[in-house]
């Protein structure tokens, strides 16, 4: 019974003093709610030790299985132990610290990054395949969407920025906020089930 | 004597309040003996096949909520990785479910071991099936994408709210060639997400999760909440455009208090 009474009762107290901070200008709510995110912090940074916990030992037990790609996780170790040391010992701006995340985080970052480019290329490409009505249909207007958004094609056919707003603001700005709409009140009728605790998906119990 | 409400936040407020009283109104309605009809989702059909072709295949199925800390999308997302791993146990099929921030690794955790465990098979699970990557966006894609690759992953399945990494995410998946099923009710990800994926489930189908895998009475009631809620928002919508077309801002007015 403490098992499921304890969470269920915290969920309920953080839920509601969460929403009245937004509405409610009482100084006991707010400063608790405060008080309650700045402790959402502490808790997920000790949740980040878990999670480093699982890395270590998922990647630990593959460095000793010794098969083809246990380099890989050993690179892996190395790599969180080198971090973990430069951050413990040199601090945030020493030299090695910074050389790992400018030098090396950022660079990875940004080359990712901009591999979404040939991503979209590619999702487009077989997103606009003809094989259906519904695919020509997004082909046409897909292409004039682009097409309004290039200034060689508007200084050749300034008639494309018309249809290429109604396309944007009428048609695209509707269907997202049907779903916004949707999906806002969606969020209330899941919060209200969490707070009220019927839905107890997040300590792992029906 | 001052209002305790901040200004600009009143009407919210009421709206708040009436929503919640429609929703539990429904929801205890329902508890009571009222019946509710769900249609059809085909991405929530095809957990079911995801499953089928994993065993088949002998490759595991792969489930990711997406690069965020708890949410409510994430949570719903949870609740398909929590149908997706009861199957998994029941007919013995791989799964790995892959998380980037330490409090969704230990609820994911949670929720996989409960999953093997109402299936009736908890000597099934394995610690090796739930994984913290990183909390860094772009590591935690790269993570994702190698788990994609070199464990040959036959599904895809990426259910939560996701950030930029989710095209990275389910281009991969295609290149694999992994049966891709995605759900999420963030605007800028969804094209991505039909573009590039078998099914999709599309805003709030995604928090219809639990009614439609469970359906419990209280999840149920909540769906109906919602439908006469957007009756209402519907309501709203057309008497404001008629209030405005006859030039009258009563309504914006109010929505402004």
């Amino acid at each position: 019974l403490t098992r499921r009474l304890i969470p269920l009762v915290i969920s309920i107290v953080v839920g509601l003093l969460t929403i009245f901070d937004y509405f409610l200008k009482v100084p006991a709510i707010n400063d608790s709610a405060s008080a309650l995110r700045a402790w959402g912090v502490i808790v997920s940074t000790f949740a980040l030790g878990l999670g480093t916990v699982n890395l270590i030992i998922i990647h630990g037990r593959r460095s000793m299985a010794r098969t083809k790609k246990s380099w890989l996780s050993v690179v892996l170790l190395v790599g969180l132990a080198a971090t973990a040391f430069s951050g413990i010992f040199a601090g945030a701006q020493g030299k090695s610290t910074v050389f790992i995340f400018d030098g090396i985080i950022q660079a990875v970052d940004q080359t990712l990054y901009s591999m979404l480019g040939v991503c979209i290329c590619s999702a487009a490409y077989r997103a606009f395949r003809v094989h259906n009505v519904e695919a020509s249909i997004m082909l046409v207007v897909g292409v004039l969407v682009l097409l309004a958004q290039i200034p060689t094609a508007i200084a050749l056919a300034p008639g494309l920025i018309g249809p290429q707003r109604w396309i944007m603001n009428t048609l695209n700005v509707a269907g997202q906020r049907g779903i916004v709409i949707a999906s806002g009140v969606a969020f209330i009728a899941l919060s209200l089930r969490v707070i009220l605790g019927l839905d107890r998906t997040y300590m792992g119990t029906d | 004597l001052a209002s305790p409400l901040f200004p600009g936040r009143v009407f919210a407020f009421v709206t708040f309040l009436v929503l919640s009283l429609v929703i539990l109104g429904s929801i205890y309605r329902v508890r009571k003996g009222g019946s509710v009809s769900l249609r059809r989702i085909a991405g929530y059909e095809a957990l079911k096949e995801a499953v089928g072709r994993a065993v088949e295949m002998g490759n595991p199925i792969h489930f990711t909520a997406g690069y965020y800390a708890v949410t409510l999308e994430i949570m719903a997302g949870l609740r398909c990785l929590s149908h997706l791993a009861g199957l998994a146990a029941q007919y013995d099929a791989g799964l790995v479910a892959t998380t980037a921030k330490g409090d969704t690794y230990a609820v994911t955790e949670g929720v996989v071991q409960q999953a093997f465990f109402k299936a009736g098979r908890p000597e099934y699970y394995k610690p090796e099936m739930v994984r913290y990557l990183s909390d860094n966006e772009y590591a935690f894609a790269s993570g994702v994408m190698g788990i994609l690759t070199r464990e040959k992953a036959c599904v895809n399945v990426m259910m939560g709210q996701f950030a930029s990494e989710s095209l990275l995410l389910a281009e991969t998946g295609y290149a694999a060639g992994a049966l891709q099923i995605a759900g999420t009710a963030s605007i800028a990800q969804l094209p991505f997400f039909v573009a590039t994926c078998d099914y999709v489930v599309i805003g709030e189908e995604l928090f219809a999760a639990e009614a439609y895998f469970e359906g419990n009475l209280a999840s149920l009631g909540a769906i109906r909440g919602q439908d006469l809620v957007k009756a209402i928002s519907l309501g709203m919508i057309v008497i404001g455009s008629l209030l405005q077309t006859f030039g009258s801002n009563i309504l914006l007015d109010l929505m402004k208090k």
